[in-house]
Formats: C-alpha cells, structure tokens, sequence
C-alpha cells in the first residue's frame, strides 16, 4: 500500500476498507448472532441481536467503497497510470 | 472654518476619483490645458490646507466618520498641527509634480498611467495625514506602500526595476505587518485606536508589560517606511523610479511617513528610555552612513538618495532627543527637506531628458543652454548647503544648537552631525553647482532642451527656500509651533529667526562648510579611494546581501516543499498511515489500556475460524507476487468478511459483501487484463525503507485491533439503533430492521449513495467514451465456452428473477434494493460474457437509462412527504398486496425508493462493467503500443 | 415557505437539474443554459435560507422522513450553515458562468454538467446536515463528483494526479468511516447535537478510549480533506490539473468543506476536547500556513501558487479553531467566507490570465498589462484582498484573527500569522511582476480576446470582495454570532466590543 505501485495500492484501499467496515461493524456491539429481524408475531427484534444501524451503515460504506473502488480500476485500465507513477519518481519499485 | 464647510475626506474622495480618471483625462488633454488640470487638484488642496491654518497655532480640527465602530475603525479625522505640514507638502510638492509630470511624460498611456498612481498616492498620503484612528491611518499607510511599489517600476520593462519594486514592497509590506501587530496590541494594552485618546493614557501605556513590544513593532514599521539602516537599501534601489516619482515619493513625502508616524506617536509612546535609546542609535547610525554613502557617488539620483537617507536619519535623531528645540527642528527640516530635495530630483530628471545622462562626471556648463533649471538648481543647492538666507540655514543652525546643547551624547551626535552636514554641501555642489557652473572634458551633450514646465516647478520650490529663510517667523511661525505643541504637552512661544548672532552652531556651521568644500574640491581623489573601497567589500552591500538572501530563502522553500512529494503517491500514503498512528497511539495512551481485558464477549470457534481466514488472505493478497493471486487473496479475505458478517447475525452485510466481492474480483480481472502477470519486488529501495514500512502497517493493524478490542465494552448509553429497532414494525411498517432503516430511517443516506454510484459509472464511461461496446462485432470476446452459454441461458432469467424476488421482500426478510440491484447486474453480466442469442430484453437494460431513471424515482419518492409538510423522504404508505412467493408487500413511497435503488444499483455495475471491458479490449488491440 | 422545503431545496435542486440535464447532452447550448439556470437556482433557494437564517434568527430543523433527531437524520442550518450554503452557491453560480465559455462540447457530452452539479450538491448536504454518517454520504458524493471532473481534464498527467486525488481522499473516506464507527459505538448515536448533548450530561469521559480514538481518526479525515499538515501533500499538484472552473470551485469550496467539519465537530461537538487539544490546532495551523507559504513563494506556476496558497490559508483557519474563543471561531468564520470568494476568484483571474498570455508557466508569459490593462485591475483586487492589503476582505479577516490570537496572548502565533502575510504579499507581486510587468518572451505572440462572460465573473467576484471589505463589521458580528451558536454557549459570549 505504501509503495508506488497502484495495483498494490488498490488492494491495500480494499482492505483497508474492510478493515473500516469491520471497526464499525464491531464497535457497535456484535450481539450474539441473531438478526435484527423481527420474527412473525412478534413486535421487536430479537434481544441478542446486533445493532442494525451499524449494519446499515457498513451496508452503505460497502457500496460507496466499491463505486470509489470501480473507478480507481477503470483508471488503472485505461492508460497504465501505474507506469506513470513509477516513472515519475524514476524507477519502478 | 473652512474644514467645517468641506470636509477633508472630500479631497481624500476626490483625489482617488482622479485617479481613476486619470487614464481617460490623460487620453484627452495635453499641453496648456493637461497643465491646468492636472495641476487644478493639487493647488485648489494646497489652497484648502493653508486657508484652514487656525489662527491659534496649537488648534486641533476633529471630526468622526463613522465607519466600523465595533472594530474600533471609526474615521477619526484631524487636522492637527504635524498633518497640516505633511498635507502642505503633499499638496505644495503635488503642484510642482503634476505641472512637472506632465511636460516628463511625452507618452499618453504612460502619463496616464503615472498620473493614475500619483493621485491615488497622493489620496492616500493626504490621508495619513489627516488621519487620528491608527486602524484608519494603517489603511493609507498601506496603500502608498502599494502606490510606491507601482511607481517605482514605472519602467516594468527593466528587470532591475521589477526587483527594486519587490525589495521596496517586501521590506515596506513587512514593515507594515508590524506595525499592524503594533497597533494592535497598543489597542489591547490602551483601549482605543484613536490617538488622542491614547495620548491621555500615555503613563500607563508607558508602564505597561507590552510597552516594548508595542514600541519595537511600531518603530519595525516606521524605520522600513523610513528607510533606517539596516532596512534602508530599497531606497537607493527606488531610484529605478522616473525622476517625478523620485522626487515626490522617496525624498519629499512617502518616506517622511514613518518619521510623522513617531512624531504624531511621541505623545503616547514617547518620554521612555527605550524610545531615546533607539531613536538615537538608528538615526545617528542612518544620518552618517548615509552621508559617507552619498560622497562616493556619481550619479545623480543615488547622491540625493542617500542624502536622503541621511536626512531621514537626522529626523529619527531629533525625535529621539525629544526637547522642544527638537521638535522644532523637525517641523523645520521636514519642510526644508521637501522643497530642496523635491526642487533637486527634478532638475536631475530635466537634466536626463536633456543630456541622457545621469552621471555627474559627465555634465557640465550648462548654466547657459538652460538658465532656468540652473537657477532653480543653484537656489536648491544653496539650501541645502545651509547657505543663509535660505530657510535650510535656519534647519541646520537648529540641529547643530540642539545636540550642542545635548548632554554626554552631543559631541557623538556633533561629529556624525559635521560629516552628514558636509556631505550635504559635497552633493549640493555636485547636483546643484557642478552641472550648470563646472567643467569638464567628455561632457555629454544637449540633445533638447526642456520644456518650461520642467524648469518652472523646481524654480518655485527654489524660490520657496529663500522665500521662507527671510521671513521665517511669518510664514513658518505658526506652523512650527503648532507642531512643537503637539510634540510636547507645553505651549512655548517659539521664534524662528535667521540670525542669532555668532553663537557655536554657526561656528560649526562654518567648520561643516568649509569640511564640505574641502572634499568636493579633492573628490576625484577621494573617489578612486571610494571605488577602492567599494571593490574591497563588493558583493557585500545592504541589498545585494538581501537579494542573495531572499533568493537562498526561496530556494530553500521550494526544495522544502518539493522534497516532501518526492516520495511519491507512496511517500504521501505513508505520511498519512504515520499520523493515523501517531495519533491512535496518543488515543490509547491518553485513555490508558486498562480496559483492554474486559468486555471481549465469549469467542466462539466459527467466528475465530472466520476471522483467521480473513487475517491470512489479507496477508496473503498483500505479499502475493503474482497478481491473480493477488486478488483470488482478496477475494477470500472479502468472503471471510462476509462469514464474520453472516456468523454475527448480518445476513443483509453478509449478502451485499459476497456480491460486492464477486464484482470486485471480476473487476480487478478485468482491470489486470494485459498487465504483465508477475507485479515486480515489492520493495522499496533499501532495505530499511521496507522495514520500517512493514513496522508500520503492522503498528496500524495492531492498532485498530486495539482499539476495536476497546470498543467491545458495555455501553453507557442506549445506542440509537436499539430504538430504532423499537419503531422499525410499527412506525416503518417492516420487519428487516436494517432494510426499513435504508429506505425509510436514513433514506437519505442511501440517496446520497446512490448518486455516488452513479456519478461512479457516468465518471467511468465519462473517461472511456461510453457505448462502443457493442459496436464490436462478436468474435472479440475471449471466453466463448459452450458451457458457460448453455448454462448462462437458463441461470441468467432466473437469476433476474430471484433479484425481483430480493427487491419485493427486502422489507421483512434480507434482501432489498441493492442486494437486488446487483443480483440482477450479475444476471445481466453473464448474460452478457455469454452472449447467447436471444437474450431476454430485460437484460439489453440501457445502463444509462436505468441509473438515470432510478435516481430520478429515488429523489421522487421522497416529495410527496414533503408536500405534505412533514419533510423530504417521509414515508407515504399505501393498501397492502399479496405478491406470490414473497407474501404480503405494502405499498409506499419507500418501496419506489427501493426500486430506484434497485435500477441505479443494477445501472452502474453494468456500466463500469461495458466500460471496463471496452477498456480491456480496447487496449488488447493496442497491446503493442502500451507494453 | 417552511423549513423543510427550505433546507431541502440546496441539495435537491441540484440534484433535479443533475438529472434533467443528463438528458440532451449532444445540444452544449443546452448543456450551458441548464448549468447556468440550475446553479441560479441554488443560489435563489440559498438565498432564501440565508435570509430566514440570519433574517429571521431562526435556527431551522429538518427532521428527514419524518423521523426525529436522533432515530433519523436531521438537517440543520445555523447561521454558519446558511452563510456557507450561500457563498458556494455564489462560487458555484460564478463558476457554471465562467465554464459557458471554457468548456467544450466533447466535456459538455461527458455530463460535465451533472458532476458539476451533484458536487454542489454534495458540499450543500454536508453544510446542511446534522448527522455524522450522512455528512460522511455527502462528502462522498463530493468527492466521487471532484473524481469524476478531475479526471474530465484533458491532460495526460491527469490521470496520475487523479490517481493519488482519490487514493488521499479513499483513505481519509475510511479514517472517517472508522473514527465515526468509533463514536457511534462510544456514544450510541450519530446525530451531532445530540452527541453533545451526551457529552454536556456525561462530562468528559476520561476513559473512553473510542471516543479519543474516533475524534483522531475524525480529526485526520477532516484535515486530509482540508489540506492540513502534514496531509496537504496531494492539493497542490492536483488542483492545476483541472479545468479553470472546476479548480476554482475546488479550490474555493471543497477545502473548506473539510474546514467546516472541523470547526463542525471540533469546535462544537467536540467543544470540551477542544480545550485539550488547542495546542496541536496552532501547531498544525501554523505549520500548514508557513509550508504553504513557501511553497507558493518558491513555484513559478499560475495554479501551482494560488493552490500552495490554500493550503497557506488553511492554516489561519485552523489557527481560528486553535485559539478557541468565540471571537477566534468567529474570525475564522470571516476568514473562511473572505477566503473562498477570493481563491475562487483568483482562480477564474488565472485562466484569463493563462488564456490572455499563452500559457500558466510564469516564464512564458508577461506584458500583459500593456496588453491588457483591464484584466491587471481585476487580478489586482483579489491579489491585494489574499495579501491582506486594506480595507479589502483579507485585511480584515487577517487582522480579526490577529486580534483574537493577541487577546488569547498566543503571540508566536499570531506573529507567524503576519509574516505569513508578508510572503503571501511576495508571491501575489511575483506574479503581477511576471505576468503584468514584465515584457513578453515571446516577439510574436498574438494574444487571445478573453471572453466577456469570464471578465465579468471575474469583476462581480472582486465587488463582492470589496463589498465583503467594506460590510465587514456586519459580516463579523455575524460570524461571531455563528460561533457563538457553532461552540454551542451562551452566543452572547465575547460578542464584538469596541477595545
């Protein structure tokens, strides 16, 4: 990821992604692996359940990320910016 | 009172206005008439300014403008004693100027534009003159910094005018910013900006803690305005400028500005040993070097330049002695000053026009071509030689009685007195004498002879010296002591006289006299010895030491902020990555670690299988060399995430995270595509480069481990999704928490994440040129297998339908909008690899169309809340239908907002992935040419 | 008209006219009305807010869905709020004005008008929302709107620069992510003034680690985003490589975006760590306004200079929120609304200036004031505002902040501020000295017509400067009102007094 090489780079922002979308995902309080479904004929979620806020937001960071993710690759594709990265700092890493 | 009828701020007013005019005045009237009216401004102020002279010498006009009053900027205006002399020579000297100007200046664009500056200038000058607030006053005090900066590259072509403007506008503008910190902290330490009031405190101010920060900025300002050494070399530089400018900016009037600021300022700042102390040693340091300077010379303007400074240094000096007869020596000087210098700067310039020449070795006998100009030079020189009856006799008596009177330091000041004294009479007898009366061989013709207005205005300023030397106390008298009465709180009579009999100043007077005449006459000698000199210490004057430095300054901030980029993309990353964990550090350490053991809940073995899958694939896609490797890592990493997800109780994370995965492996294959299959040595050029960069991105994980470990504790407060696990059946009319809390709790949230997915794909096909895909004729793909056809063929319906299936159910049960969306994009994706004939139409979806449709219906759904008063995006729920399979399903606007969602989510997958593939092929065909 | 169609309307008129011009992208006419029309819309709708904003001395709420703070997400527009929302519709306006003429049909056809547009909306949500993961949405659509028009530039170094453009913003995206999962975990809820509502009932939560970690991974984000140091290395490079209208609206706009969360979060939800961390706020502040400097101070290049110059005047903002007084945030306020009419304009200034001499490289242009006398007055006044030369808007914002920084006796910091000043001086002369003075290198260059749409933004960006120079008591009050409501006390606190 620290390296000049954007291919390297984009593995290291999805992972890093993930990375964040776990941190929320867990710093919400994981419960103990219910859903947060409301069951027929009841009126709440069950009492173990995780938080569904959290999940909803890591639900939407996951989306975000991959719109981000999609256009850093279509760059990459087009044009071999990574050679001009490298170049620039004169030499391939 | 004739200030009571128009007000001051009016000539301000007006004097802009002709600047603004000045260009189009310029353009329309020369000769006779552009004399009058360029001159018509300057005299009807000069008019104004000496009719308002009150008949009680020590009287103050006030008046207040209100401006900004809560900043403490109201326009407290004056007319106080010391201003009426600076706007008498502003305005006087203006007269002589604007006549002169406009005989100097043939070109019509370039006296507009001279003419434009000078009465801008000349606004501003007026203004600090009249001026009592110090916020107000540091408004025109910037503003002929600005004027003087673009006059004295009046010639923008040279670039060593260009340069002298910059060192001018650096060592002036920064002189200025100190002298705002100045004024700034005079408000805070007495409580007002404006200067009388400040006057009363003046004990206080004196006292205060602040006091020598306060004085030292504000002295900063005025010692740069007033080129004091050290900050003195832009001086000499300005005379790059056209005689004109010379001749009003840096000898008569700009450059007093900094000795009227500490004038006007003594009553508040003066009386403390640090002022005297100062004072003194830069004006006396200033008075002699800028004397000896001046003796070496040879050309015209840098000799009256540096008597200029000289004189300036004798000014601060005298502020510095703070006696009444030193205060009376100041208005004096200040005023003899003007008319001499002025008068001598434009005869040098008439003597350019007519010769070409500025060098005094080079001029001679020209009393008989130009008789004019030699008088009014010979009248000038005489003044400034001290020369009775000239009024500059009666400024030098002053001077030599003030420091003859002076304790211990006179005799110091004396001797620097004699040598700045002669050399005035060595510079008044090379510019005022030598040119019009010597001789010499190698003497530069008369080319033209100048017009009358370049030699009338110089023999008026002549005639003024002598004018006033014989009747002093009429004209001056009151003038004089009006001033000395605002220097010091007393109320002398003061009496200017020629003659005051043979007393010791006149003695020295004689001695500086015959000093003077002594080394004009041996100046050749003494300027080989002076050349001899210079080329000892060459390279080594004040502004070549500045420039040089300057240039070593920016060279040294462009490599300073160069170096830090050279890293590249990767040296910015690991910058960023450094102070994340910099600061988790802090983080942690600012909130100890002692919670760290508690709180981890029960470990359970799917979840640590889950989780060490992750970590090794992470790992693994991390140091994989080879790239497909690379990503089949990511991709398990991502479907570990997803068991994390799914074993957690997130079957909706789970669903999104595979699918998301999915697409992104398929992408990343598509986007390595005719790269090179081995990336080369991860590494960084040196071996601990690579180390520590390792340290670091093993610190970072640790570190959010830590701090996700700390974050696994037992809440102190109700997080906010319990509550709206609470609401989400009754008021959101759905069962699957997370999906009602999508389209219905944080509707807007996904709004915006759709438009992001969008602007993505429009972005994409922005960069590639959208829709030559399916311009390519078969034939080009480079999977073709019969399987994948045959069993695309069948998969692919289906695969639209579960997602419609997804969509409709999403409310209650996992599912939704984006996990359908997606769904239906892989549906239409293989289709689409496949490229089976007699695909269903549905999967011809127009990217565009749906992503632009879905968003559309999206944003529409949340109107009609909003018509009905209760906010953008409420729900609006309808009857409930019965959908086969999927079971009951209720009507809202959040269902639209998921089917919008849908359309956009399916919409951007399938454009990123044409787009993509466009790309890909588009590139195989060029593969040549890029690798 | 009620306060949900008032604070909607920022952020849905621009998305609509998005929308709608998708549509007839072959037509550049139409292209250009729409933008246009779309734009002065915003600016209507932010008029309108403004004024019943500050008119009324409302503080108005939206509860979005119906669902009340802190189950749903609110949007809220205080007095700073409106005051942003009204300036980057200026900007904005100003901007789709002068890209009538700069940008061409083949980038008309690439939607340029429907990035330009979700930007907009992007930087009106994130000035008009109360909830944290929804200003996160709203930065994102921002960025990925930036994205897309940056990498509409044509030039081929482009790409790379938009390259290390988005993999800086991706990171900061996730410290963001992170640091509000953090917060959200610590505190259970998203929702700003209900986060401090939280934390006034609690008191400092002196163990919390989530909270500290999160406000350090916030605090990154933001000043990634605003260009702070040590994480500005990507601005500078990146900027020029735009387009004129866009780097402008960049430049005027999208930092201090990440300015206003900081003063957002850290000067009011996060007000009590504030206190705390005054110190690395000057420290950062400065140092971002002495790198900036330099740089500007030691490149040759149009851009290059005024981009190196954002990042110089993010640090005075910073230097505002370090100080922490009501006066201080308020004169950073000031500064910030001074700031990106100025840069804007500088930036509009620049592309004239490019378009009039041939080229952005300082070496390969001049004359241009024999040449264009007009076009050298107008670069003048917003060249003298940023140098800070009265009685235009920079003086004031200067001295304000100046003042606060004495009152507060962080006298370093207030003189780092000045001198500062004295090299900004240095390179806008630099730049009239090179472009305007000096002779042209090149004999026989023919200079191009500018177009009359460009001077004019450029003029009306310079009468709002003057008018911000000339109005700026009233403007100061109330910013220091709106510092007042940011810190979330006593709004009466420290009001302007005469000294």
């Amino acid at each position: 990821m620290q390296s000049g090489d954007l291919f390297r780079l984009l593995i290291g922002l999805v992972l890093l992604g993930q990375a964040a979308n776990l941190l929320v995902f867990t710093a919400a309080g994981l419960g103990d692996g219910t859903p947060p479904v409301v069951q027929i004929g009841e009126r709440l979620p069950g009492d173990g359940s995780g938080d569904p806020l959290a999940q909803a937001l890591v639900l939407t960071a996951i989306v975000i990320g991959f719109g981000v993710l999609a256009f850093c690759l279509a760059l990459l594709s087009l044009g071999r910016v990574g050679e001009d990265m490298s170049n620039r700092k004169g030499g391939r890493e | 009172m004739i200030h009571d009828s128009i007000h001051p701020a009016c000539l301000i007013g007006a004097a802009f206005l002709m600047g603004i005019l000045a260009p189009l005045i310029s353009r329309a009237v020369s000769g006779w008439v552009g004399a009058v009216v360029w001159g018509a401004f300057p005299a009807i102020a000069f008019g104004y300014f000496l009719a308002g002279i009150p008949a009680e010498p020590g009287s103050v006009w006030r008046d207040t403008l209100p401006w900004l009053s809560s900043f403490g900027m109201d326009w407290d205006v004056w007319l106080s004693p010391l201003g009426r002399i600076l706007a008498l020579m502003v305005t006087g000297l203006g007269l002589a100027i604007a006549l002169y100007g406009g005989g100097y200046f043939k070109d019509r664009g370039e006296r507009g534009r001279f003419f434009a500056f000078f009465f801008v200038f000349m606004g501003a000058m007026l203004g600090l003159a009249v001026t009592e607030n110090l916020l107000v006053l540091f408004v025109f005090w910037e503003l002929t910094s600005v004027a003087s900066f673009l006059l004295i590259a009046h010639h923008h072509g040279l670039d060593e005018s260009r340069l002298s403007a910059r060192d001018a506008l650096m060592v002036t503008g920064t002189g200025g910013l100190a002298l705002l910190a100045g004024i700034l902290l005079l408000g805070e330490a007495g409580g007002s900006f404006q200067i009388g009031e400040l006057a009363e405190m003046s004990a206080s101010i004196g006292a205060h803690p602040l006091y020598p920060a306060i004085f030292c900025c504000i002295f900063a300002g005025a010692m740069t305005k007033s080129a004091q050494v050290p900050s003195h070399f832009w001086l000499p530089g300005a005379m790059t400028a056209p005689a004109p400018v010379s001749a009003y900016l840096h000898s008569a009037t700009m450059v007093k500005a900094g000795v009227f600021l500490l004038a006007i300022l003594h009553p508040v700042l003066g009386g403390t040993a640090e002022w005297r102390f100062t004072l003194l040693v830069f004006g006396a340091a200033t008075m002699t070097w800028g004397a000896l300077v001046a003796m070496a010379q040879t050309d015209l303007k840098r000799l009256l330049a540096f008597t200029t400074l000289s004189t300036l240094g004798t000014l601060t000096m005298l502020l510095g002695l703070e006696q009444t007869l030193a205060a009376k020596a100041v208005a004096v000087l200040l005023l003899v000053h003007a008319l001499y210098k002025g008068a001598l700067f434009l005869v040098a310039g008439a003597l350019e026009k007519a010769t070409g020449t500025r060098d005094v070795r080079r001029l001679g006998g020209l009393m008989r071509t130009m008789p004019g100009l030699g008088a009014a030079a010979v009248l000038a020189a005489a003044s400034m030689s001290g020369l009775p009856p000239f009024i500059g006799f009666i400024a030098k008596e002053l001077v030599f009685a003030l420091k003859w009177e002076t304790p211990v330091v006179g005799w110091l000041l004396l001797a620097c007195g004699v040598v700045a004294g002669a050399a005035n009479i060595v510079v008044a007898l090379k510019v005022g004498v030598t040119p019009f009366l010597g001789g010499g061989e190698d003497l530069a013709r008369v080319e033209k002879l100048p017009g009358w207005r370049l030699w009338l205005g110089p023999s008026v300023l002549g005639a003024m010296s002598l004018l006033l030397g014989l009747f002093p106390d009429r004209l001056l008298g009151g003038l004089v002591s009006g001033a000395v009465s605002q220097f010091r709180a007393e109320e002398p009579t003061i009496k200017l006289a020629l003659w005051h009999g043979i007393n010791p100043p006149l003695l020295i007077s004689v001695f500086t006299f015959m000093a003077g005449l002594g080394v004009y006459l041996a100046r050749r000698r003494i300027r080989s010895t002076g050349r001899h000199l210079s080329e000892r210490v060459g390279g080594w004057t004040a502004q070549q030491v500045f420039r040089a430095a300057f240039q070593r300054f920016l060279n040294f901030a462009g490599l300073l902020t160069t170096s830090a980029r050279n890293g590249g993309l990767g040296g910015i990353v690991t910058i960023m990555l450094t102070v994340a964990a910099a600061g988790m550090v802090w983080a942690l350490w600012r909130s100890g670690i002692e919670g760290l053991s508690k709180g981890v809940s029960p470990i359970r073995l799917d979840a640590l299988v889950a989780v060490g899958v992750t970590a090794v694939a992470a790992w693994g896609a991390t140091v994989a060399r080879d790239r497909m490797m690379a990503i089949l890592s990511l991709g398990c990493a991502g479907f570990g995430l997803a068991a994390i997800f799914a074993v957690f109780g997130a079957p909706d994370l789970a669903i999104t995270q595979i699918v998301v995965e999915t697409l992104t492996l398929a992408f990343f294959a598509l986007a390595i595509y005719g790269l090179p299959a081995m990336m080369g040595r991860n590494a960084a050029a040196c071996l601990p480069g690579m180390v520590g960069k390792n340290i670091l991105a093993v610190g970072i994980g640790v570190l959010f481990c830590l701090l996700t470990l700390q974050a696994q504790r037992p809440d102190l407060v109700e997080p906010v999704g319990r509550e709206i696990g609470r609401l989400s059946l009754p008021e959101g009319h759905g069962r699957n928490v997370v999906n009602v809390i999508l389209v219905d709790f944080r509707a807007l949230d996904t709004l915006g994440e759709v438009a992001v997915l969008a602007i993505a794909a429009l972005g994409v096909s922005a960069l590639l040129g959208s829709g030559r895909l399916r311009k390519e004729g078969p034939g080009q793909r480079p999977v073709r297998s019969a399987v994948l056809i045959a069993s695309a063929r069948y998969t692919a319906p289906a695969m639209v339908v579960f997602s419609f299936f997804l969509l409709l159910r999403g409310h209650n049960e996992p599912g939704g909008g984006f996990i359908g969306g997606l769904v239906f994009a892989s549906a239409a994706m293989l289709g689409h690899l496949a490229r089976f004939d007699g695909r269903p139409s549905l999967l011809r979806l127009k990217p565009a169309a749906a992503i632009l449709c879905g968003l559309a219906l999206s944003a529409v759904s949340g109107l009609p809340g909003l018509t009905m008063g209760s906010g953008y995006l409420k729900a609006v729920w309808g009857p409930e239908l019965f959908v086969p399979l999927v079971g009951a399903v209720k009507i809202g606007t959040p269902l639209l907002f998921d089917i919008g969602v849908y359309l956009v989510v399916a919409g951007t997958v399938l454009m990123l992935f044409e787009a993509m593939v466009c790309a890909g092929s588009h590139r195989g065909r060029k593969e040549g040419l890029w690798t | 008209m009620t306060a949900e169609l008032l604070l909607s309307m920022p952020v849905v008129l621009p998305l609509a006219s998005g929308l709608v011009l998708l549509m007839g992208r072959d037509c550049p006419v139409w292209q250009r009305f729409g933008l246009v029309v779309a734009t002065a819309l915003h600016a209507v709708a932010a008029l309108a807010l403004t004024q019943r904003v500050i008119g009324d001395g409302e503080v108005l709420e939206m509860a979005l869905g119906g669902w009340k703070a802190p189950v749903g997400i609110a949007f809220r527009a205080d007095i700073l709020s409106a005051m942003m929302v009204l300036v980057s519709s200026m900007v904005a306006l100003a901007g789709a004005v002068y890209a009538t003429a700069e940008i061409g049909r083949t980038v008309w056809r690439r939607r340029y008008a429907f990035f330009y547009l979700l930007l907009l909306a992007g930087i009106s949500g994130a000035f008009l929302t109360g909830d944290l993961f929804n200003l996160f949405v709203w930065f994102e659509t921002m960025l990925m709107a930036s994205f897309a028009l940056m990498a509409l530039g044509r030039r081929r170094r482009t790409r790379s620069e938009t390259i290390v453009y988005i993999a800086v913003n991706a990171l900061s995206s996730f410290f963001f992510l992170a640091g509000l999962g953090l917060f959200y975990g610590a505190l259970g809820s998203l929702n700003l003034t209900h986060i401090a509502d939280q934390l006034a009932m609690t008191g400092e939560p002196a163990d919390w680690t989530e909270l500290y970690g999160g406000a350090v991974l916030l605090l990154l984000a933001f000043g990634t985003k605003a260009g702070a140091f040590p994480l500005f290395f990507w601005l500078p490079d990146s900027y020029p490589q735009t387009g004129i209208a866009t780097s402008a609206v960049f430049g005027g706009l999208l930092t201090k975006v990440g300015v206003y969360s900081l003063y957002r979060v850290f000067g009011g939800t996060l007000g009590f760590l504030s206190a705390d961390w005054g110190p690395l706020f000057l420290g950062v502040g400065a140092a971002t306004m002495i790198v900036g400097v330099l740089g500007a101070a030691s490149r040759a290049h149009l851009r290059e200079i005024l981009s190196w110059h954002i990042i110089s005047q993010i640090g005075y903002l910073i230097l505002g929120l370090g100080i922490f007084t009501a006066g201080s945030i308020g004169a950073g306020i000031f500064y910030t609304v001074h700031h990106i009419v100025v840069k804007a304009n500088l930036f509009f200034a620049s592309g004239l200036i490019a378009r009039a001499g041939g080229s952005e490289k300082l070496a390969a242009i001049g004359g241009l004031l024999r040449t264009h006398p007009i076009l050298a007055f107008l670069f003048a006044i917003p060249a003298l505002s940023l140098a800070g030369i009265p009685p235009l808007s920079g003086f004031f914002a200067k001295w304000l902040l100046v003042r606060e920084a004495f009152r507060a006796e962080e006298w370093i910091w207030a003189g780092s501020a000045l001198a500062v000043g004295a090299l900004t001086l240095f390179s806008m002369a630099k730049i009239w000295s090179e472009a305007f003075w000096k002779d042209s290198p090149r004999r026989f260059f023919k200079s191009r017509a500018l177009p009359l749409v460009q001077v004019a933004t450029v003029f009306t960006l310079g009468l709002a400067t003057v008018t911000i120079g000339l109005a700026s008591e009233y403007l100061f009050h109330l910013s220091t009102l709106a510092a007042g409501q940011v810190v979330g006390r006593d709004p009466t606190v420290n009001l302007p007094t005469t000294p």
